[in-house]
């Protein structure tokens, strides 16, 4: 090997060593403060626009509004229900938006609706409160039947002994006007006992 | 050329790196049980690579994942097949790091000073689990959004963070665009990311300690290359075999190859067959244990301890009795994931309904390509539109909601089901209240309301209301019922004039799914349909002195203000669309009517779906039967 001349970087490195304990200090501090900066910058600007998703935002839905009826939509008439109470399952249909597309006419989601005894009707959401999936309606036994993990409910939505879900079918209000049904349509959170509705 | 290599080597050090990284000292000699690492680094790269490529032609949107999937699946050049080994050399992941972790803990290759490499081992396991997930719902297809549904449902009873955790995945409180684009840059991102980076660590760590080997006899030791690579190679072509085999495996059951693509995902469409895949199953047989607020100990609890008890297995198994309860607890989970797979799968295959609804669900998934082929394409609305409006896929399921009440489909409900009503806690078969639609419009139909009338009308019987019956009078009496029953004798008797009225009457409907009418036999028809004129004797009265009738293809109406009901476009869409929407009218039963009106029950779309249905106006199903109309036409045409 052959005797190396001493470089400008040599001498430099050896300065270095010669400098004060404060200095010294100083200077890598800046230096990770500097580097941790950029090397979180794109993280922090990145993380912003990913939790955008937590803002609360309006309504995505619109709703029919007719006669101060603000938040509930038209669903279907009081007629095409069947007389003996059996549930009938009824798509919702309003503008819905997703992100960037709007779509004026669409089903956001769908009820089961039924007449009661005293003249009213009862809408409840098809979502088993569970895990999301949408119930059936087993006509033979009068019961609402999840087939995701086998949830099941009396007519008029409360849960059975051992079903998997934590709480009763979501009942919804509901309103007839001029033979029309009016359902003040909205999702609750799935998995907990409480209701809890989705902003 | 040993020059050139020399200068590369001076410039990069390659041949040092090389050196390190093919010998690699195997104390022992090459065994296969080594080989999962391995097969998993193999499948690994095989999956990016195949990844990249589709990434180039998907498109991670809800307007257009599906629709590219589609595309990829059955338009590009072998495309079926760089899907298909996408899928299956995921499956197949799964199942090599269960042997490779099974390895590892068996020969206790987790002790020190290896404890951090098995962590990140356990970690990789976790990443290759996330990309299954991820990689489940890209098709947007039923079977994925569903299956995804339920998992980001059971991510949110997470305590605390668990509704945020979920939005943040899902990209808002519902599915949808952002859904796709947060889990495909998941998927093919974040998580091959840190599976690259955690390798190169798991690798670089595992070659630092070096391979401990159990009894080695040093006369067999050898280097990684070639002997174990070649060990390892072998049983990576296995793998790859066993692949493309899955891949292929539909041809030879006569399906189309590759994986099957479910019909695009409808978020109001619900979905009975929603199942996560395979290995999955073992969770989801698990949580039905785990009924209401329990739900989280089933999910979170329990999941969360077998994991806690995995990463503490360095640890215990510094004593000899650790390392056997190990060996152990790693068996024991072993057999309880597969027990509790089959549960899943025996409980499922024993389930009338879920088997109903995968069938449906595959019905669903081959009629849409059929659908597009018709279109020429998917139009911007996208493919879950397509059956949305299908009448074929629709006007049954309205049928079976609307009309089964009183109506029968060949017997059933349209859906293919018997109606079944509870009566005092018993199933029983109502008996129907009005005609069976099976063969509405044919020319059998057209043939029974002439000479079978009351035949054809027979269940209005037990059709009550108040607590009379309905049908009685009419079907004592009606005019209609004496006319078949006066004209059903000499109608027989002229054979071929009963045919040219049955076509006459038939072609009304000008339907585009049975053979069409001909043109001779609808002449004669027409003639007998205004004069009641037959060949041998004549009908009590002619069909245009109760009917109005304008026939098709003429200026001038056949007749008008008949008080029977309306015959023009007898059958046809429109005509069912006026029909269903107001039976009483005066053009239809007026006074005589029992019909409920379904302009108001039914929306202009449902009700437009079922008069589609009815008159045949959908898109073909693939394999078309030869109607039984093929035998009325010979008999009829020339």
């Amino acid at each position: 090997m052959t005797a190396q001349t001493k470089t400008t970087a040599d001498t430099q490195v050896e300065r270095g060593a010669e400098t004060p304990p404060r200095r010294s200090f100083f200077i890598r501090l800046l230096t990770l403060a500097l580097g941790g900066m950029l090397a979180l910058f794109p993280f922090a600007v990145g993380l912003l626009v990913f939790l955008d998703p937590l803002r609360t935002k309006k309504r995505a839905a619109d709703a029919e509004e007719d006669g101060g009826l603000e938040g509930f939509y038209k669903v279907a008439t009081l007629d095409s229900l069947p007389d003996d109470g059996t549930p009938r399952y009824v798509k919702v249909v309003a503008g819905r938006a997703d992100a960037w597309t709007y779509v004026p006419n669409e089903p956001i989601g769908a009820v089961y609706l039924s007449k009661k005894p005293d003249g009213d009707v009862a809408a409840l959401n098809v979502m088993c409160p569970h895990a999301g999936c949408a119930v059936d309606f087993k006509s033979a036994e009068r019961v609402f039947e999840c087939p995701c993990h086998s949830s099941s409910f009396s007519i008029t939505g409360e849960r059975s002994e051992n079903s998997p879900s934590a709480r009763n079918l979501d009942e919804l209000q509901t309103t007839v006007k001029d033979g029309e049904i009016w359902v003040a349509f909205e999702n609750f959170r799935s998995g907990t006992a409480e209701r809890i509705p989705v902003t | 050329m040993s020059g050139f290599l020399n200068w590369l080597d001076d410039r990069t050090g390659y041949k040092g790196l090389l050196h390190e990284a093919l010998y690699e000292r195997v104390p022992g000699g090459a065994r296969w049980r080594y080989v999962w690492g391995s097969t998993l680094v193999v499948a690994f790269f095989i999956q990016v690579i195949t990844g990249f490529f589709l990434w180039a032609a998907y498109s991670p949107n809800a307007l257009g994942a599906w629709e590219s999937v589609y595309y990829i699946q059955n338009e590009m050049q072998g495309g079926w097949l760089l899907r298909g080994v996408h899928h299956f050399m995921a499956q197949a992941m799964v199942i090599l790091l269960v042997l490779h972790l099974m390895q590892v803990v068996i020969d206790g290759a987790y002790r020190a000073p290896r404890e951090v490499n098995f962590w990140i081992g356990l970690i990789l396991m976790q990443i290759v689990l996330g990309l299954s997930l991820t990689g489940y719902l890209l098709p947007w297809d039923q079977k994925g959004f569903w299956a995804t549904k339920v998992a980001t449902n059971i991510m949110a009873i997470t305590p605390v963070v668990g509704p945020d955790l979920q939005k943040l995945v899902v990209g808002g409180s519902d599915y949808g665009h952002h859904t796709l684009t947060r889990f495909f840059a998941i998927h093919a991102g974040l998580l091959p990311g840190l599976l690259i980076a955690l390798l190169a660590l798991h690798i670089h760590v595992f070659r630092r300690h070096g391979l401990t080997a159990h009894r080695p006899d040093p006369a067999r030791d050898a280097a990684f290359w070639p002997d174990q690579i070649l060990k390892d190679a072998v049983a990576s072509l296995a793998v790859l075999a066993a692949v493309l085999l899955l891949v292929c495996l539909p041809q030879l059951r006569g399906e189309p190859p590759g994986v099957e693509l479910g019909a695009p995902a409808n978020p109001t469409a619900p979905f009975s067959a929603a199942r996560p895949e395979w290995y999955f199953l073992f969770l989801f047989q698990f949580l039905k244990y785990f009924p209401g607020e329990s739900e989280v100990i089933g999910a979170l609890v329990i999941p969360g301890a077998v994991m806690f008890v995995l990463f503490l297995m360095p640890i215990v198994g510094r004593w000899k009795l650790g390392h056997g309860f190990n060996v152990g607890f790693l068996f024991a989970l072993m057999i309880g994931v597969v027990a509790l797979t089959g549960v899943a799968m025996y409980e499922d295959a024993n389930n009338p309904a879920f088997q109903a609804a995968k069938q449906e669900a595959r019905r669903n998934a081959e009629r849409v390509p059929l659908l597009i082929e018709a279109e020429g394409g998917i139009g911007p609305e996208g493919a879950a539109a397509l059956l949305a409006s299908d009448p074929l896929i629709q006007g049954p399921e309205i049928f079976a909601k609307q009309c089964a009440a009183c109506h029968r489909y060949n017997g059933h409900d349209g859906l293919g089901h018997p109606v079944v009503e509870n009566q005092d806690g018993k199933e029983v078969e109502p008996p129907p209240t009005a005609t069976d639609l099976g063969n509405f419009g044919t020319r059998e139909w057209m043939r029974s309301l002439l000479i079978d009338y009351k035949i054809l009308f027979a269940p209005l019987e037990n059709a009550t209301w108040n607590g009379e019956s309905v049908g009685a009078t009419f079907l004592e009496d009606g005019d209609m019922v004496n006319w078949s029953e006066e004209n059903k004798e000499v109608l027989l008797q002229n054979p071929d004039d009963l045919a040219a009225l049955v076509e006459f009457v038939f072609a009304q409907a000008e339907r585009s799914d049975m053979p069409p009418p001909n043109p001779e036999l609808v002449a004669r028809g027409r003639e007998i349909f205004e004069f009641g004129e037959l060949t041998d004797g004549e009908l009590s009265s002619a069909c245009v002195d109760c009917h109005s009738m304008h026939a098709v293809g003429e200026d001038e109406p056949l007749s008008e203000d008949g008080y029977a009901p309306m015959l023009t476009g007898y059958g046809s869409r429109k005509w069912l669309t006026e029909f269903i929407s107001n039976p009483g009218a005066p053009v239809f039963y007026g006074d005589s009517n029992a019909m409920p009106a379904f302009a108001e029950k039914l929306s202009f779309e449902d009700l437009d779906m079922i008069a589609r249905w009815l008159s045949g106006d959908y898109v073909p199903p693939a394999a078309e039967v030869a109607s039984s109309e093929g035998e009325d036409v010979a008999a009829g045409s020339d």
